[in-house]
């Protein structure tokens, strides 16, 4: 198909159509206003959800593609508007997020000259995207976007920002687009090598202690049910990264916790005991290994990762095998051994038992007058029926939630996990339930991070998203203070913080709100928030100086994680 | 076992911009060095060649390779240690033919030399 002339901006938004784009997260300014002079006419095809700050549209696009797994789109301006983006950008990297992110840039023969919001994006954004380019001809526009969505969503999904110069927007083409399905210098696919996985098959069938971890390259690639499948017959238990929770469901037999610095006691101190460690797609980040010279020395390592960088960056597998989970699982299946470890199992279950005891009992003694993080976690989970989408903000708060929140559904959870990112949680959740509107959308925030975002309140009011905002109030930036309680003497250099009446500040926006302090309030609360339509916020006044434990401390191997200080 | 010495990278990537930046990002990151750096056009059309000479490690050296496969636009990335290369300095000289017509007697000696 030829249509003789069509702007460039036009044509964005063609390819955008082509790619079955039908929302788009975006905010105007001088180099983008062709781009948003054409949407205007598009509003019956493409949703465009007006921000209040471009990282609140970033996070937005973020939380969309993690609850969708189709790539986030975002318009932005040159300069600042660009700049504003890069946390999410960067935030997106680290996540293996699929981003398209569509940024406007001054005139090119302005290029480099300080012209007025003129920005180094490209410069800026290099060692933050998979790919980035700067379109400076019309000609160019098909052919770049549609590479754009192709790398932003093969292989290990990641963003991509497009810089285009006014005038490849305001200039004429012949709209022509062809979908990307291979590039020269990019194979996203991996050629699955048979011998490893025959000897990862024959590691994992003389395993007497066989323990396997999955990340959220179970969920990049699908396969949620290859996982299920392939525990299910051999055995072995299982536990998740941070942002592998909800590939399996919680109540899994085979599931024995969450990893990580303050992940569930008995899946880190197993770790140096287990006799081969199967890693299925995940990285093996320092918050999971703790000390890496001491982690998991005993075992034999099968590390299953499709991004082949990855493997033996931080552990040296005994087995390497690149490829994509759902691949390889499907491929281990028909060579490994129906077995049974149960007698292994039940040391993860001696463990749960320690940190129940140590840990948890405190947390929900129903004596205590103050409200714990884990008593308001848990309570959202059941009242939710354990199906929500579980968006947190960073910090104590994000542990405590994913350590007691349940699921029963894949993408359930998101969080911003490698770069750690406050603000994330509400534009975020904003963003996952404009990708699913079926589901449940719960934000759970610190006092701290909500008002690093809390502007999106604006788009939340005008566009009627209909997430409901939790927020955690300590009274601290929670997760610095237990640090300087453990390991500074308990100076409490700058982490006290005043907010605002979180419930006279909905209500400006016409949000419904509530705030609690005590526990008789909790469910009742919960459920009006719950059931109200439409956007609704409850504040919840916690216990000041809770803790979060386990803890692995930070240079400690994963077998010295602690239950108490 | 792990001492440091010198790698050669060799890389083939699209001569487009930016791709330069996006290779030496992935030393630089690290705090690696790099020592020299040549690019030429390959042999084969809008592909250049990239040698880039680097103070690492063996087991480094093997994962900045792979970052550098990563990155998009690159076609390929290569590593020998400096023991696993024999080095000759070559010069090359463009001279007028005309200048060469007119000394014939130098031509079996530049021949010569090439032929080494
Ligand atoms: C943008 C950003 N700035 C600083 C930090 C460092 N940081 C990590 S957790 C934390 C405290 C968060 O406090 P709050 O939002 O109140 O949550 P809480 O830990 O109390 O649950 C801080 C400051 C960060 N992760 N992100």
């Amino acid at each position: 198909m030829k249509s003789k002339t069509m702007t460039g901006s036009e044509a964005i938004i063609q390819c955008l159509l082509k790619e079955k784009v039908d929302t788009v997260f975006g905010y105007p300014g001088g180099a983008i206003m062709p781009v948003y002079d054409s949407i205007f006419d598009y509003q019956d095809k493409i949703r465009h959800i007006l921000t209040r700050h471009e990282q609140g549209l970033v996070h937005a696009a973020q939380g969309y593609a993690r609850v969708t797994g189709k790539a986030g789109v975002c318009i932005a301006t040159s300069g600042p508007g660009a700049t504003n983006l890069i946390t999410g950008i960067a935030d997106a990297m680290m996540d293996s997020t699929p981003l398209v992110c569509i940024i406007g840039q001054v005139p090119s023969p302005l290029l480099g000259t300080d012209a007025f919001q003129e920005a180094d994006i490209i410069g800026m954004t290099t060692p933050c995207t998979k790919w980035n380019y700067q379109i400076t001809s019309v000609d160019e526009i098909p052919e770049v976007l549609s590479k754009a969505f192709y790398i932003a969503n093969s292989g290990r999904p990641g963003p991509v920002v497009l810089m285009v110069t006014k005038n490849a927007q305001f200039d004429s083409l012949d709209f022509e687009y062809k979908k990307t399905t291979w590039m020269n210098s990019y194979k996203p696919e991996n050629y699955l090598d048979y011998n490893k996985i025959k000897k990862a098959a024959d590691l994992i069938n003389s395993a007497k202690k066989p323990y396997l971890l999955f990340g959220q390259g179970v969920v990049l690639s699908g396969a949620e049910n290859e996982l299920q499948a392939f525990l299910e017959k051999t055995g072995i238990p299982a536990a998740s990264t941070l942002l592998g929770l909800s590939a399996l469901p919680s109540d899994h037999p085979n599931y024995v916790g969450m990893l990580g610095m303050h992940g569930n006691y008995g899946p880190n101190l197993l770790t140096n005991e287990c006799d081969v460690l199967i890693g299925v797609g995940l990285r093996f980040d320092d918050r999971v290994t703790g000390n890496a010279s001491k982690y998991a020395k005993q075992a034999k390592i099968i590390h299953i990762e499709m991004d082949e960088s990855e493997l033996g960056k931080i552990v040296t597998p005994k087995v390497p095998v690149a490829g994509d989970a759902k691949e390889v699982l499907s491929a281990l299946m028909p060579l490994v051994h129906q077995s049974d470890h149960s007698t292994w199992m039940k040391e993860f279950r001696s463990c749960d038992v320690l940190e129940f005891d140590e840990v948890i009992k405190n947390e929900f003694d129903e004596s205590k007058e103050e409200l714990s993080m884990a008593y308001v976690c848990r309570k959202l989970s059941e009242a939710a029926d354990h199906n929500a989408v579980l968006v947190t903000d960073v910090g104590q708060h994000q542990m405590i939630a994913n350590r007691y929140f349940k699921f029963k559904n894949t993408r359930s959870v998101i969080t911003s996990g490698g770069l750690g990112t406050m603000g994330f949680a509400l534009p975020a959740a904003m963003g996952a339930k404009l990708g699913d509107d079926s589901r449940t959308v719960i934000s759970i925030a610190g006092d701290g991070g909500f008002q690093m975002t809390m502007q999106e309140l604006g788009t939340i009011a005008q566009h009627q998203i209909s997430v409901k905002m939790v927020i955690l109030n300590n009274h601290f930036l929670g997760m610095v203070r237990q640090w300087q309680e453990l390991f500074f003497e308990k100076r409490y250099s700058f982490t006290e913080i005043e907010s605002p009446d979180f419930v006279q500040i909905a209500q400006a926006y016409n949000i419904p709100a509530w705030s609690i302090s005590e526990k008789k309030d909790l469910e009742n609360k919960i459920n009006e928030m719950l059931s109200t339509e439409g956007p609704a916020l409850l504040e919840v006044k916690v216990e000041k100086e809770d803790n979060v434990f386990p803890m692995v401390p930070s240079g400690a191997a994963v077998n010295e994680v602690l239950l108490k200080p | 076992m792990n001492a440091k010495k010198d790698f050669i990278i060799t890389s083939y990537v699209e001569n487009k911009i930016g791709i330069l930046y996006r290779v030496l990002n992935v030393f630089s990151r690290r705090m690696i060095n790099v020592e020299s750096l040549t690019v030429v056009e390959s042999e084969r059309k809008g592909i250049s060649k990239l040698t880039i000479v680097i103070e690492s490690e063996d087991n480094v050296v093997k994962q900045l390779v792979k970052h550098i496969e990563k990155q998009i636009g690159v076609m390929g990335a290569y590593v020998q240690s400096n023991n696993e290369i024999a080095m000759s300095k070559v010069s090359l000289y463009k001279m007028f033919t005309q200048s060469l017509a007119n000394h014939d007697d130098q031509l079996p000696i530049l021949e010569k030399q090439y032929v080494n």
